[in-house]
């Protein structure tokens, strides 16, 4: 794919196809950017292909700014609310503990088809279809019950010798939280952060049902939709791509070590 | 018809969940040796998954494409075809170019469960085999393999609700595929819904997912509890 990113309209349609690009360009990032470059070029060069490039291609700057918002807020809204949700449910005992856990996975498990009828139905009559909010809290929906579940293999694995000496020192539930338990649970808050960015970044259903306009698109909507169409404009859709897998990749290899205690330790036990 | 449907989604299921156990179970056991390299191997490994899901179904649509996919290339070097053909409107092949894009995304996670899995074995038991003169396929069958056991449960079962979920490459590879063969239920739903606007056949579609889904979660907490007995002993 880096591969035909890097090559121009007409040698893309060669055949048999080059194996390495043999005159390799960065025009085609250039122009998944800025759509009207790529249709000036075109219409110079006098090739068919400028009728053909999909609509949904204008809207590709401002899906990748909003995958990044959406991911972000995400994230830290997972780290925040899970962080507090898996301490309550591990440490503090009250009445359908186990049972809004057990749920919560339940959640997590269904197709994401099943559930979609009525999402979109209540998204409508509240208003927000368009919206990036409606995206943001859909992604939150997945990605918390997962996220809870993680921490609440940390928080059952840490002994709580010191933080019931605290309590009977007279902090309250949430300095004990912040200032015992906190430390130890770093690495799974990190990993759970970035498991939650990683599920909401190459979420597709949802952001694919429940947006219209290029406002609140997100990258695999705008790729999913380009390459979709009957005629496929390989250049453009490879370079988009590329851009896609660019911070998953950067994401992956600088965590990895934590990504992986994160997701061994949720899976598992 | 939401019968072929079904059993398109059946077939997917068994081509998938064997072979996502199968490949991350070799995986698991590659990477668990020491050699030179293996960490690198292991980051490797866990790559694919951070890869959205349409963006692995663009690279192996252009690759298997009609006209100047890589794949008829090289086959046509090898002498194994006599030339180009359309792998997509063939029912088979589509199938498994579309389990292809999803396996690729999906391995890493398995993997990485019995690479855990594998790693935990204790010592004693790894030098017990060995002093008791176990070769190398024997070792598997009785020291590896029966501690990985409720992980490769857990696995089957991960797999399998994972099956269900399959909706971003069936769109942008076959969108139905031939004949409505690579159509599984999530992509029927998905088009009786937005693209008929038939919201009943939908909705009642769903609730035979739900079904199922409600059959196999239960299976899943099952594996779970397996999973966590026998790792506590």
């Amino acid at each position: 794919m880096v591969n035909l990113s890097l090559q121009s309209e007409v040698e893309i349609h060669s055949v048999p196809p080059f194996y390495f690009p043999p005159y390799p360009s960065l025009r085609n990032y250039w122009f998944s950017i800025d759509i009207n470059s790529a249709v000036k070029y075109f219409v110079e060069q006098k090739q068919a292909i400028s009728l053909f490039i999909p609509g949904c291609m204008k809207d590709f700057p401002r899906s990748i700014i909003n995958s990044a918002i959406v991911g972000l807020i995400v994230a830290s809204y997972n780290i925040l609310a899970g962080t507090l949700g898996a301490f309550a449910l591990t440490r503090i005992t009250f009445k359908g503990n186990m049972p809004l856990f057990y749920g919560s996975i339940v959640g997590r498990l269904i197709p994401p088809v099943v559930i979609a009828i009525p999402y979109y139905m209540i998204m409508k009559s509240i208003g927000l279809l368009d919206t990036l909010q409606v995206v943001i809290l859909v992604h939150i929906v997945f990605t918390m019950p997962f996220t809870i579940w993680i921490l609440n293999t940390y928080f059952l694995a840490i002994p709580t010798d010191m933080e019931d000496a605290a309590r009977v020192d007279g902090y309250s539930y949430l300095e004990v939280l912040r200032k015992i338990t906190f430390p130890l649970i770093k690495p799974a808050i990190v990993a759970v952060g970035i498991m939650s960015f990683m599920t909401s970044y190459g979420e597709f259903f949802y952001a694919l049902l429940l947006t219209a306009t290029g406002a609140s698109r997100t990258i695999p909507v705008i790729v999913g939709s380009a390459m979709a169409d009957p005629i496929v404009i390989k250049g453009l859709v490879c370079a988009m791509g590329v851009i896609a897998i660019i911070p998953g990749l950067v994401v992956v290899m600088v965590f990895r070590r934590y990504l992986v205690r994160g997701l061994v330790a949720g899976a598992v036990k | 018809m939401f019968a072929t449907s079904m059993s398109s989604t059946f077939i997917f299921a068994l081509i998938t969940v064997p072979s996502i156990t199968l490949i991350s179970l070799g995986e698991a056991l590659l990477l668990s040796r020491k050699f030179r390299g293996v960490k690198i191997l292991q980051v490797l490994a866990l790559v694919p998954w951070s890869i959205p899901f349409v963006v692995s179904g663009s690279v192996y649509r252009l690759m298997f494409d009609f006209n100047f996919g890589m794949f008829n290339d090289i086959m046509l070097r090898l002498g194994l075809i006599s030339q180009y053909r359309s792998w997509f409107s063939m029912a088979w092949p589509a199938m498994l170019i579309v389990a292809l894009a999803y396996l690729w995304i999906q391995t890493p996670f398995p993997t990485l469960l019995l690479l855990a899995g594998i790693q935990s074995i204790p010592e004693e038991l790894n030098e017990a085999a060995l002093i008791d003169g176990a070769k190398r396929f024997a070792h598997f069958r009785v020291v590896t393999f029966n501690w990985l056991k409720p992980i490769i449960f857990i696995v089957l079962v991960y797999a399998s609700i994972m099956a269900l979920w399959c909706f971003d490459p069936i769109f942008v590879i076959t969108a139905g595929g031939p004949a409505d063969f690579t159509k599984l239920v999530t992509y029927f739903t998905y088009e009786r819904m937005f693209g008929y606007l038939n919201f009943g056949e939908a909705g009642a579609s769903t609730i035979i997912i739900l079904a199922v889904t409600i059959v196999l979660i239960y299976l899943y907490f099952r594996a779970l509890r397996l999973g966590r007995l026998r790792l506590r002993v």
